[in-house]
């Protein structure tokens, strides 16, 4: 009896608010159906006089009832509201500009220098870095390359003024007392040495300076990057390099990279080499930025000099390593086909909002 | 140094092409850096014979000649030459000929008789300075022959870049024709030539050679040759200089050019009879003077090194001859040097004298002492040749005898280095190529290598590993993967907080410049900052590249100025190194991280400056930087403080913590802005990176939240001027005590002397809510104190 009560009630409830069109008839259809005086609630109220049997019975179907009316009460109410806006007098322009918000943006070196540590780091390298203003211990002579050597002229060299007394310019003995601007990142490999032993691996980036006059490829400051690993003998050789470089730039260019070893010179290094990359631009069939050799020259590099170690401090063949350095100058001009070298220190925003 | 392929073809007994030479050289032993076909400009030029000469029907001077070029090709040439006689052979320019000299060549009237072309001088053809008449060319030369192929010039230059470490034996061609064999797999051509013995006549009449610094001047080898005639060098000789870049000049310069270029060794020829007595090589004396062959008077020191007769300076040792002494065409006695001079002391002479030569180049890059007997051979062979010249003497003082050494090489240690195994054999046979004798020692892995003293750059075993690996291709080492631990690498701090700040720097809208290490004197004056303090450049680009940055900011000012071209508002930022020159005269450099803002309006009461420091707030609480141990003071208190020269006197403060200075912040100082044509839109920051870094915040802890509603009263107090907001929100701090949780300043307002603040307060504590009488009761303490101390009162 009930039951059949309930159930015709939902169909008449459901009937009446399909006929609902206005805010106003929802309210009312509301009080009829859902409100405290509505037969349904009657119903609910009276649950409690029943028997057990019955309750068990009409209960679950009341309270069910309810939420089905309420629920389609609910989605009514939604499509009235939406019905309700006037939406094309809500209507905007959607390709209109967003609000202006300012960004900054990293120098590409920055950014070059950042992507580079990373892949370093993750191959457990550690960055390092030293100073720019270097003695002339540090950067040449701790690195075999004595005074009055030819390769002095390899790196043309800005010099400061003797500070004070202008005689005092180099002690004979030691470490000289002469001060430049330092023409490569590698003096930091004989400060990490004096002050840590072996197994090392660093990557040091860094601003650079030679004595050279500009125009569009050449900078008198740029930056560069150095790496170099250290173990005992037998722990790291040539082939290590081959696979440290070859890991790093399959890593830098997101594909397969091979480099290849040409003999060289370098004071602080023997083995010497320079090294090149696949060009990775013609796959290796010759285009204007290989010079049609397939290959691009990258940087130099070779196994630590061992006097190099004993300036550091070590012994002589106690240790072995290599060395190299790339310009991160040069790869920048290369990643981003940047024409001029000197936009880089230009300080010019049109260049750098670019990155 | 450009290299004639044809005589490395013929020293080494290649059979490589140019290109495919290149390609060895370049996989196993130096850079090539360009190959070229060698520009001749003798493309129109062939031998012709003069088969008739007949005078020129209107010039005294003038002669036609018919020439006869080729089996149906006969011209008529014009002549003014006083040597051309009938059967000549003689070299013919055609028309559309452009000679080496720059000479163009074309069909002419001459007087009214056509010339089809020109029949050249030596001079012409780029072969020397004689113009004195037409080149006369032997009767054998075949009638059409081209030029170029005939005086050899038809040849392909190859660059190479010899790295100082084999400037001692491949800066000659021999030694690059010996590398050049090894590579090949074979012995050079020219060490087959059997030199013959030298016979110096008993009666010896070269003068005396004395050694007095033995340490500069290693060896002095002296030849003396009588009764030369100065002239031509044939033609073979000639070409060969020419080929090298260098002017033939007369017989006996020319074999000393030829005998350098050949072995690398540099010779000097004087002319014997303005020599007097004994040669020294010793030290110049003070001030002693020599006239170069240049014409240049040199003054000398102590420490250059001099070869002189008994009486005067004759050349200075290694760089250049002097005039007096040189050759000349009226030459007839000759004395020949073929020294050996310590390589740094020839670099020092030539650097102080700014003098770089052929001669010091080499000299520099210790040459072999042991090179001047073979040297002294092959010229004594030439100048008796070429000059007619007799050996009337030599003398030969080589004090300390250089001996080859020897270096015993593990097999172990090669492929420790390498990374790769190398058989014995091949061991072996590539330092053999080389010119080394190896030894095996017995029932070892290892050799004993004697090395010979052209090869100053091999000295231990890494030496003699890099030559077996490049003789072997570093091709032949496959990539190997390191077996390292797996420990942690240490971190760079300084280098993790570098990253965080420029992250947020260019999050925060500010982009990243980066500008010269180095400005001039002006923009020092212009930033008002002490030229004394910079550390200078002795050798700088420019003067306007000569100080050391003490700031990034002269720089910055600059390209703010160009940015406002195209930008009309922006913020920049730069890290880097500055430096200063301390007291004791040292350099000292810091990391500086300095900021640039120019705003789009102009700051009327400081709103650009408080622009600024809204950036520097968020800037610091980003970083989790202590902020309570950073004071804002006044700049007057810091006149240490470099750049607070260039930043407005009442519109600046300086970041102060523990008493030091450790940045600044403010707008620019107006006779700043005019020097740089800036308008008062610009603020700068600057701090010393370091010390933010410590002032991070080694530990952050959580603070619960406020369960307890905070009330909210506003308060606005006047004060006299001169009382400050730093001031009052001390106060605040002070009186409200615990209850008072923030207060923010939302109002100024200044009027008749007297200045009125107006805070928001929010009073609350963390275990209830306050009672109205307890907020009275701070509210009024705030009054009171302000009362007290600044003779502030309430405004209503």
């Amino acid at each position: 009896m009930l039951q059949e009560k309930i159930q015709a009630l939902y169909a008449e409830g459901k009937k009446g608010l399909e006929t609902v069109k206005t805010k106003a008839e929802l309210e009312v259809w509301e009080v009829k159906y859902l409100g405290r005086k509505s037969e349904l609630n009657e119903i609910l109220k009276g649950l409690k006089d029943l028997s057990a049997e019955e309750k068990r019975a009409i209960g679950p179907l009341a309270n069910r009832t309810k939420q089905d009316l309420l629920r389609d009460f609910e989605k009514m109410k939604q499509d009235l509201l939406e019905k309700s806006i006037d939406w094309e007098r809500e209507a905007i322009d959607v390709t209109a500009p967003g609000v202006f918000m300012r960004r900054g943006h990293l120098h590409p070196i920055t950014q070059l220098e950042h992507q580079i540590e990373d892949i370093f780091t993750s191959m457990g390298f550690a960055v390092a870095d030293g100073p720019e203003v270097e003695s002339e211990w540090y950067n040449f002579d701790a690195l075999n390359v004595p005074a009055d050597h030819p390769a002095r002229d390899m790196q043309d060299t800005f010099w400061l003024k003797a500070g004070g007394a202008k005689t005092k310019a180099k002690k004979t003995d030691e470490k000289s007392e002469r001060f430049l601007l330092r023409t490569h990142t590698s003096p930091v490999q004989i400060r990490y040495m004096e002050t840590h032993k072996p197994p090392l691996r660093i990557v040091v980036p860094g601003r650079i300076f030679r004595n050279e006059a500009t125009d569009a490829s050449h900078e008198h400051t740029f930056h560069q990057f150095e790496c170099l690993m250290v173990d005992e003998p037998g722990k790291v050789s040539v082939a290590t390099f081959k696979y440290v470089a070859e890991m790093f730039f399959t890593q830098f260019f997101g594909e397969k990279t091979h480099i290849r070893l040409r003999p060289s010179y370098f004071p602080f290094t023997e083995p010497s080499f320079e090294f090149d990359i696949n060009c990775l631009l013609c796959k290796g069939h010759g285009c204007p930025t290989c010079k049609q050799s397939g290959w691009l020259e990258l940087g130099g590099a070779g196994m630590v000099h061992q006097n190099v170690f004993e300036a550091a401090g070590y012994k002589r063949g106690e240790y072995q390593g290599f060395a190299w350095g790339f310009g991160l100058t040069r790869m920048a001009m290369m990643k981003y086909k940047i024409s001029d070298i000197r936009l880089l220190m230009s300080g010019d925003l049109r260049f750098i909002r670019q990155f | 140094m450009k290299y004639s392929y044809h005589w490395l073809k013929e020293l080494s007994g290649t059979k490589k092409s140019a290109e495919q030479l290149s390609k060895l050289l370049m996989t196993h032993a130096f850079e090539v850096e360009g190959i070229e076909k060698f520009e001749h400009g003798l493309e129109g030029v062939v031998a012709g014979k003069v088969v008739s000469l007949e005078k020129h029907p209107n010039a005294d001077k003038l002669r036609v000649a018919r020439v006869q070029l080729g089996k149906r090709d006969t011209r008529e040439i014009v002549c003014g030459a006083p040597n051309i006689a009938q059967g000549q052979m003689v070299a013919v320019a055609v028309p559309g000929t452009k000679l080496p000299g720059g000479i163009e060549i074309s069909e002419v009237k001459l007087r009214g008789v056509t010339s089809q072309g020109m029949i050249c001088s030596a001079k012409e053809l780029g072969l020397g300075d004689d113009h004195s008449g037409i080149m006369v060319l032997p009767d054998d030369t075949p009638v059409g022959a081209l030029m170029a192929k005939y005086f050899g010039f038809d040849d392909t230059l190859i660059e190479v870049k010899v790295l100082p470490d084999r400037g001692s034996d491949a800066l000659a061609y021999q030694g690059l024709a010996r590398e050049i064999a090894a590579l090949d797999g074979h012995a050079p051509r020219f060490a087959e030539k059997q030199l013959k013995p030298i016979r110096v006549p008993s009666y010896n009449r070269a003068p005396k050679v004395i050694i007095e610094d033995k340490q500069d001047c290693l060896r002095y080898l002296g030849l003396s040759f009588k009764d030369v005639t100065i002239g031509t060098s044939p033609l073979w000789l000639q070409s060969k200089l020419i080929l090298s870049g260098l002017r033939p000049i007369n017989n006996i310069v020319d074999v000393t050019n030829y005998l350098m270029l050949l072995t690398g060794q540099p010779l000097h020829a004087f002319d014997a009879d303005q020599l007097s007595g004994a040669i020294t090589a010793r030290r110049a004396k003070k001030g002693e003077k020599l006239e170069l062959l240049t014409g240049e008077t040199k003054r000398l020191t102590r420490d250059d090194l001099v070869i002189a007769d008994n009486k005067n300076a004759l050349a200075l040792a290694g760089v250049m001859g002097g005039v007096k002494s040189g050759v000349t065409d009226k030459t007839r006695n000759l004395f020949m040097e073929i020294a050996n001079f310590k390589s740094g002391l020839i670099r020092q002479t030539r650097t102080r004298h700014n003098l770089a030569t052929d001669a010091s180049y080499r000299f520099e890059r210790n040459l072999d002492a042991n090179l001047p007997a073979e040297v002294a051979r092959e010229a004594i062979a030439l100048v008796t040749e070429l000059t007619g010249g007799k050996l009337s003497g030599m003398r030969d003082v080589y004090p300390k005898k250089i001996t080859s050494w020897k270096i015993s090489l593990s097999l172990e240690r090669v492929k420790s280095v390498l990374g790769t195994e190398v058989p014995m054999f091949e061991v072996v046979q590539h330092l053999a190529l080389l010119g080394l004798k190896v030894k095996k020692v017995a029932a070892k892995e290892q050799i004993e290598v004697s090395i010979p003293t052209r090869r100053p750059d091999l000295r231990d075993e890494w030496d003699l590993i890099e030559e077996i690996g490049r003789m072997r291709g570093y091709d032949k080492i496959r990539p190997a993967a390191p077996l390292v631990p797996l420990a942690a690498k240490p971190l760079n701090e300084g280098k993790r907080f570098e990253r965080a700040v420029k992250t947020y720097l260019a999050h925060a809208g500010f982009d990243e410049v980066m500008t010269y290490s180095f400005y001039g004197e002006k923009d020092a004056e212009r930033a008002g900052l002490p030229l004394e303090r910079h550390l200078e450049v002795e050798n700088p680009l420019s003067p306007e590249l000569r100080l050391l940055r003490l700031s990034h900011l002269p720089l910055l000012l600059r390209k703010a100025k160009e940015n406002i071209r195209s930008y009309d508002a922006f913020d920049l930022f730069e890290w880097g190194s500055v430096f200063a020159k301390q007291k004791s005269g040292e350099p000292a450099e810091v990391k500086s991280l300095e900021w640039l803002t120019v705003t789009a309006e102009k700051s009327g009461r400081g709103e650009v400056f408080f622009g600024m420091k809204g950036r520097v707030e968020a800037f610091f609480e980003s970083l989790h930087l202590q902020e309570e141990e950073i004071v804002f003071e006044s700049p007057e208190r810091y006149a240490e403080v470099p750049v607070l020269s260039l930043l407005h006197p009442t519109r600046s403060a300086v970041f102060v913590h523990a008493g030091k200075p450790i940045g600044v912040i403010g707008e620019i100082h107006p006779k700043v802005l005019k020097a740089y044509g800036l308008e008062p839109r610009v603020a700068v920051a600057g701090f010393v990176v370091d010390a933010l870094r410590q002032l991070q915040k080694k530990e952050r802890e959580f603070t619960p939240l406020q369960k307890f509603p905070y009330a909210v009263r506003d308060i606005s107090l006047t004060f006299p001027r001169t009382v400050s907001v730093g001031q009052v929100e001390k106060l605040l701090r002070e009186a409200g005590s615990l209850l008072l949780q923030r207060f923010e300043l939302f109002d100024i307002y200044e009027q008749d002397g007297e200045k009125s603040l107006a805070f928001h307060l929010s009073f609350g504590a963390s275990d209830r809510t306050l009672s109205s009488a307890e907020m009275d009761a701070a509210f009024d303490r705030i009054v009171a104190l302000a009362a007290e101390r600044f003779q502030a009162r309430l405004r209503t």
